[in-house]
């Protein structure tokens, strides 16, 4: 009977997940990264450079690359991609009638991890046929040895999707988990995992590895015979003649394969764990968290800085008055101001806290040259901003929005705007300490960002018709924001003095682009 | 003020069958009910209707004006209430309210004076100031109705509005259609016959994407004049007499079961002439097109 449940569960979710048009998308996305991971012997970067030694394009050597690349870094995107097994369930409110039935909390998690490594199995599956094709294409070595480049890829990349298939679980039964906090949580437990794992490496640590990457790295370590060990993907090449390391693959030990049989079960270790937290759809615990006595006291303050009150009259209504059309016109400044209303109410009061604490940070802080000062507000603003685009297909109001004269365009300016307002808020006290010091070009640079991160919210938004693409982007975007220092994205970095003009441009062709994408959904 | 269809067609993508097929219609100021089975194109035509979906084929004019030429016009006096439709759940209902009308441009003042009203009307007023995200679903459903008339639309459009409403509240929605159509258009589109029958000042029946007929009630009823019969059969021979008649009612009494046919002869010597209802009419009309 549970088995029967856990089968059903993973195969109507896997159907459901195989048979929507995202599918197409990621298949296209993975052939591409497969092909981006193996460059030409002439490309300016290397994929994977082990301390500044390229892995020779033979089988063995493609397959361990396509291995780390599955393990280390598609592990990041894959969290998106599957966590959204049981917020389907809630939105579809087929999970009101699932709550209703015999299966127990258990057999629905398991079901669901299963379809959520079945799902990001495609992806391994997808790399592992492009593997051959990439070394090819390459040209460096001409035999093909399946078993030597499908071992590494399979061994290291599907137990790593079995821990994140399992994550993205656990994340979607904690409740405040669940939206965009957790997105941007999951973001930094995945850079500190890397972080932790790959600081024990280079200091000779051994540490749990469910990456799988420490046995076949060490390995190669020692036949290189390097005492000072890193791993870089996707970085610069540091010379013309990068060393070139010949892998011939390995017997794998019992112990590894044990191993990575073990992380195989910590998937599903982690997703029965979400039991504790799952609510089975309750119904009650939707309203919850506005029970508390801070949430309700937050509530009535919201109610208070952003309810406009009307006078209800008092007398019985018999008719309603009539309204003259002619007079009808678009109010900009009232539907901007509706617009931050909208963005605003019902955000937590933690969130707003925590802007005071940063604006406060950001005052009292000596300013650090890299403009580093200015992302952290930044990031407060995803959980807001994330809604710009995404928010009539979450709430189902497009038909109602849509309907209104010439929404496209205005409705989407108007949140746009209002999403500036709420950046230049969250940049307010860095601004500001800009302002006092005299640095009058990071200063622009703020500034224009703060144009272009709710137009890039709402381009990904209207795009999508989700939150996650613009969280998942905005990360990585963050992330370069401070780390990219030369090349054609150098103007993403704040202490670039072009870096304004790179800014408004992008801000203009994201907006155009939103417009044109709402405008084409209503032309069907 | 008029709205006219022509040859509307709806085909959701090349190798699909019609939605919408041919569709012509005149309307003007008045409740017309749009009467049709699940999947008859009832909803496609109303979203055509709403600027929200283009047509494959034909065209719409509001008061002679291509509608696909220029939706904004339209839209303007627009009131659109969908059969599914979400609300923002941290919102209250005047906060709602208030962001629809800037939305459809509607100015501050009397804006906030329609809302008062339509919260008294709909008696949403005591509840106006709590987040919707609370509301029961007949609360939700009053919300979704004052957002569609917030604007004082010229065309008002609502696709099964009733759904979610205890008796009272249905009886009070019909009362305020009733009233609005004097200077208006409202196509009404419900699987409860009862409500169009009280309120519709004709009636257009729509079957696999074709208009079969669109006439007054007092027409329809009178197409079916002599052709409803009431019969009372024993409780198990139900299943065989709707095998064989088209039974557009059936109910358990102490002396059988009374059934409501609808065809041509009687179906029985023990059957007995019945005043013929929309819902025999409807049935009739639908169960008779080939």
């Amino acid at each position: 009977m549970t088995l029967n449940a856990i089968y059903h569960t993973a195969r109507a979710d896997f159907l459901e997940r195989v048979r929507s048009s995202g599918l197409i998308l990621m298949l296209g996305l993975t052939a591409y990264l497969s092909y981006a991971f193996v460059p030409p012997l002439d490309a300016s970067y290397t994929a994977v450079s082990l301390g500044g030694t390229r892995i020779f394009y033979n089988s063995a050597g493609i397959g361990l690359m396509f291995g780390i690349t599955i393990s280390m870094f598609v592990s990041l995107f894959a969290f998106y991609i599957i966590k959204n097994s049981i917020a389907r369930d809630r939105q579809t409110r087929v999970g009101q009638i699932i709550g209703t039935t015999a299966t127990s909390k258990t057999a629905y998690l398991l079901g669901k991890w299963a379809s959520n490594v079945l799902f990001l199995s495609i992806i391994v599956g997808v790399m592992s046929l492009m593997a051959p094709v990439m070394q090819l294409l390459r040209g460096e070595a001409s035999q093909i040895e399946i078993i030597q480049m499908w071992l590494p890829i399979w061994l290291l990349g599907l137990p790593m999707m079995s821990v994140v298939a399992g994550f993205a679980l656990i994340f979607e039964s904690v409740p405040f988990l669940r939206g965009g906090f957790g997105n941007v949580a999951y973001f930094f437990v995945w850079v500190f995992m890397l972080v932790v794992l790959l600081g024990g490496f280079e200091q000779g640590q051994i540490l749990p590895d469910p990456y799988g990457v420490m046995e076949p790295l060490i390995q190669i370590y020692q036949e290189l015979g390097v005492e000072e060990i890193s791993l870089n993907l996707l970085g610069e090449k540091t010379s013309e003649n990068e060393p070139v390391y010949q892998w011939h693959g390995r017997n794998w030990s019992a112990t590894f394969l044990l191993g990575r049989l073990f992380w195989l079960g910590m998937g599903a270790l982690l997703a029965v764990s979400g039991t504790l937290f799952f609510d089975r759809f309750n119904p009650a615990n939707a309203n919850a968290k506005k029970s508390s006595r801070v949430e309700k006291w937050w509530l009535a303050l919201q109610s208070r800085l952003f309810s406009q009150k009307i006078d209800m009259g008092g007398k019985p209504v018999r008719q309603l008055t009539r309204l003259p059309h002619t007079t009808f016109k678009f109010q900009p400044l009232k539907l901007v101001l509706a617009e931050l209303r909208l963005l605003l109410n019902g955000q937590p009061w933690y969130l707003f806290a925590g802007l005071i604490g940063l604006t406060i940070f950001s005052l009292v802080t000596p300013l650090a040259d890299n403009g580093i000062g200015a992302l952290y507000p930044l990031i407060g603003s995803i959980l807001i901003l994330s809604m710009l685009g995404a928010r009539e297909p979450f709430f189902h109001t497009e038909q109602l929005v849509y309907a209104t004269p010439r929404a496209h365009s205005r409705q989407l300016l108007t949140a746009w705007l209002a999403g500036v307002m709420v950046m230049l808020i969250f940049v307010a006290g860095y601004a500001v300490k800009l302002l006092l010091v005299g640095e009058m070009a990071l200063l622009s640079g703020v500034l224009t960002a703060a144009l272009f991160i709710p137009a890039m919210a709402m381009c990904l938004g209207t795009v999508s018709g989700t939150r996650r693409l613009f969280e998942i982007v905005f990360l990585v975007w963050w992330y370069m924001a401070i780390n990219v220092t030369d090349g054609f994205l150098s103007w993403i970095n704040f202490v670039n003095p072009q870096g304004g003009m790179g800014y408004l441009l992008s801000t203009l062709i994201l907006l155009a682009t939103a417009v044109f994408i709402r405008y084409a959904k209503t032309q069907k | 003020m008029n709205l006219t269809i022509e040859k509307l067609s709806k085909r959701y993508g090349r190798s699909a069958p019609m939605s919408l097929d041919q569709v012509t219609l005149k309307l003007t100021p008045g409740i017309v009910g749009l009467l049709g089975p699940n999947g008859a194109g009832k909803s496609t035509m109303m979203n055509i209707i709403a600027t929200l979906m283009k047509p494959t084929n034909g065209r719409i004019l509001w008061n002679g004006e291509d509608v696909a030429r220029n939706p904004n016009q339209l839209r303007q006096q627009l009131g659109y209430l969908p059969q599914d439709f979400g609300v923002y759940p941290n919102l209250n209902a005047v906060e709602f309210l208030q962001y629809m009308a800037a939305l459809k441009g509607v100015p501050s003042k009397p804006a906030q004076q329609r809302i008062a009203e339509l919260l008294h009307l709909l008696n949403l007023e005591t509840a106006a100031y709590r987040p919707i995200g609370g509301y029961s679903g007949g609360m939700r459903q009053r919300v979704g109705i004052a957002q569609a008339l917030i604007n004082d639309p010229k065309l008002l459009i609502v696709d099964e509005p009733t759904v979610g409403l205890d008796p009272g509240e249905r009886v009070r929605f019909r009362n305020l259609l009733a009233d609005l159509a004097s200077d208006r258009i409202i196509i009404l589109s419900t699987h409860i016959v009862s409500d169009v029958e009280a309120t519709a000042s004709s009636i257009a029946l729509i079957n696999q994407g074709r208009l079969i007929r669109h006439d007054l009630p007092e027409r329809l009823l009178t197409s079916v004049e002599g052709r409803v019969w009431d019969w009372v059969i024993d409780h198990d021979a139900l299943t065989a007499v709707k095998q064989k008649h088209l039974v557009s009612q059936s109910i358990r009494r102490s002396d059988g079961l009374h059934v409501r046919v609808v065809q041509e002869q009687s179906p029985s010597r023990d059957a007995i002439p019945a005043s013929p209802t929309l819902e025999d009419a409807y049935l009739n009309s639908i169960f008779s097109t080939p």
